[in-house]
């Protein structure tokens, strides 16, 4: 890993390596390549309407396959804030500490994310934004998500 | 809303009984593999019972360890030919959930007597794997987000019970110091020392608002029991405790933004109906407790006070051993220890300890019933699986 992820508490978050070499499922590689184009999609099922996060290879709700990439606003509210203060990976524990936040977007869909350096503190509202990772889990780039003010 | 309460129309667990508990001490590290601690608590249990390999048909296991095996390879392992033989791979549920298999499995003749065991080992780098690679959801969006692991998912849960609630650092403090007050006299506890709210206040942040006494220590060890016929068990002189009731539920309310409840909320009373007692008569309770916050939401959803009332009810009750409310008497893992999936197995084993009189530590005051409930699997931001039985003395 060859990026610095810098003042993550109080700075910018900067669209540098932050994530450890990872693998992860076809579907959240579909979602982390769109995210590390700069584009919040999530997907879609074109058979009942629902959003769903993480992504999957089906619809959680009436289990059709036929799901699209949608943009989303990202709105939401912040439920609960953390910091990582013993991460378990050795790729987080040579950075500074990081915020991480669980937020309810309005599409209800609950997702983990970075806090920016301006992002309001829980029961506020929020926007998360796709942030690109340039290094991630196989160097060809790793969608992450932030959240910050609305 | 999907799911439902348990059936009014579940049977009774007449016939079948829980005896022989066993631990097989903690320790921090191991560079062995699980397979040894299965034998070393299967041996204990046959020690004790005086019973041969060749009595126990069933076996039931519980690891996080064991791969590239399954059960099967524990049966290999430890020379037994069975016919009858599952996993239970649902972390701190999984005793429930493999004592409701094993009691049906006995009850309906398919085996007379089932090993219920669960052990894991606990190499330097074994927590830290399992973590990353623990489920999809986990990999694709969870670890990649700090690698906070449970620590980062239960500091959410806390830190939200707290805004929503109003509770203290002091209300998880309180059940921290009185688990290690109940396990100072227990000698396999790894974490023995008493704890004082001063500490326990001024111990570091691991991620906040969780502080290092509310975290497990994972270490290597196992645990076990028989599920078995109650003549065999009347037969043979082994003392054991009744299965009165149990329930499982599994992904109960997807719909929550955020965890503020378990299984429990929905199975609680209908438990309680199977049982045939009220929570006036439960003598002990041992609670999931990997952090103090699921405790909390135990007591809520079991129905002993109600939703976000545990800290009034923790300042009305001590929960030492000898109290008005004995909670996790043997210290339970935040002071014990969690040896994986047998962390799951500590409260039910300590319950049958209690109430078959052959505590290691502390006793509860001649107790005739308990609960036990077991909690796990945080597939991606709550945990999936809960369950609670209720055993009682013979």
């Amino acid at each position: 890993m060859s990026g610095v992820y810098s003042k993550p508490v109080s700075g910018p978050i900067e669209p540098v390596a932050m994530t450890p070499p990872q693998p992860g499922s076809p579907a959240g590689q579909a979602l982390s390549a769109r995210l590390a184009a700069g584009r919040l999609e999530m997907q879609v099922c074109t058979a009942c309407g629902r959003v769903q996060y993480p992504a999957r290879e089906l619809c959680a709700s009436c289990l059709s396959t036929d799901l699209d990439w949608r943009a989303q606003d990202g709105l939401g509210t912040l439920i609960a804030t953390t910091v990582v203060r013993r991460p378990y990976d050795p790729a987080f524990q040579s950075r500074p500490l990081v915020r991480i936040g669980l937020i309810r977007l309005d599409t209800e869909v609950t997702v983990i994310a970075f806090l920016d350096e301006h992002c309001p503190p829980p029961r506020e509202r929020v926007r998360i934004v796709a942030l690109s990772d340039p290094a991630g889990s196989d160097g060809a780039g790793h969608g992450l998500l932030v959240a910050q003010a609305p | 809303m999907t799911g439902r309460a348990a059936t009014s129309r579940r049977r009774g667990y007449d016939g079948v009984v829980l005896c022989v508990p066993q631990s097989v001490a903690y320790q921090r590290y191991s560079d062995f593999g699980a397979h040894r601690f299965f034998g070393q608590v299967l041996k204990a249990m046959l020690e004790e019972s005086g019973l041969g390999k060749d009595r126990i048909d069933g076996l039931c296991v519980s690891s996080f360890s064991l791969a590239p095996d399954n059960a099967v390879g524990v049966a290999d392992q430890l020379g037994l030919s069975l016919t009858w033989l599952d996993d239970i791979p649902f972390g701190g549920a999984s005793a429930i959930v493999a004592l409701r298999r094993a009691a049906r499995a006995v009850q309906a003749g398919d085996a007379d007597i089932v090993a219920c065991l669960a052990a894991d080992t606990n190499h330097a780098d074994s927590f830290r794997r399992n973590t990353a690679s623990f489920s999809l959801f986990s990999q694709d969006a969870v670890y990649p987000y700090g690698s906070g692991g449970p620590n980062a998912s239960f500091a959410f849960l806390t830190d939200h019970y707290m805004r929503t609630y109003g509770a203290a650092a002091e209300d998880f403090g309180a059940i921290c110091i009185a688990q290690r007050d109940n396990a100072a006299a227990n000698p396999g506890a790894l974490f023995r020392t008493p704890l004082t709210m001063e500490a326990y206040l001024a111990a570091p942040m691991i991620a906040d608002p969780v502080r290092l006494y509310d975290c497990v220590m994972p270490c290597a060890g196992a645990e076990g029991f028989f599920v078995m016929r109650e003549e065999i068990a009347v037969d043979k002189g082994f003392p054991f405790a009744r299965l009165l009731a149990a329930s499982e539920q599994h992904n109960p309310f997807p719909g929550d933004p955020v965890q503020i409840r378990g299984g429990w909320a929905r199975d609680g009373d209908a438990l309680f109906d199977q049982a045939g007692i009220g929570r006036g008569d439960i003598d002990f309770l041992q609670a999931y407790d990997d952090y103090p916050v699921i405790v909390m939401l135990q007591i809520e959803d079991l129905g002993f006070c109600g939703k976000g009332e545990a800290s009034a009810f923790i300042a009305d009750h001590d929960l030492r051993t000898t109290g008005s409310f004995p909670l996790n008497t043997s210290g339970g893992q935040l002071s014990v220890g969690q040896a994986g999936a047998a962390g799951g197995f500590l409260g039910l084993v300590e319950a049958i300890r209690q109430l078959t009189g052959r505590t290691s530590g502390a006793s509860v005051k001649a107790p005739r019933a308990g609960l036990v409930s077991g909690f796990g699997m945080i597939n991606y931001d709550r945990g999936l699986c809960s369950g609670a039985a209720i055993l009682a003395e013979a």
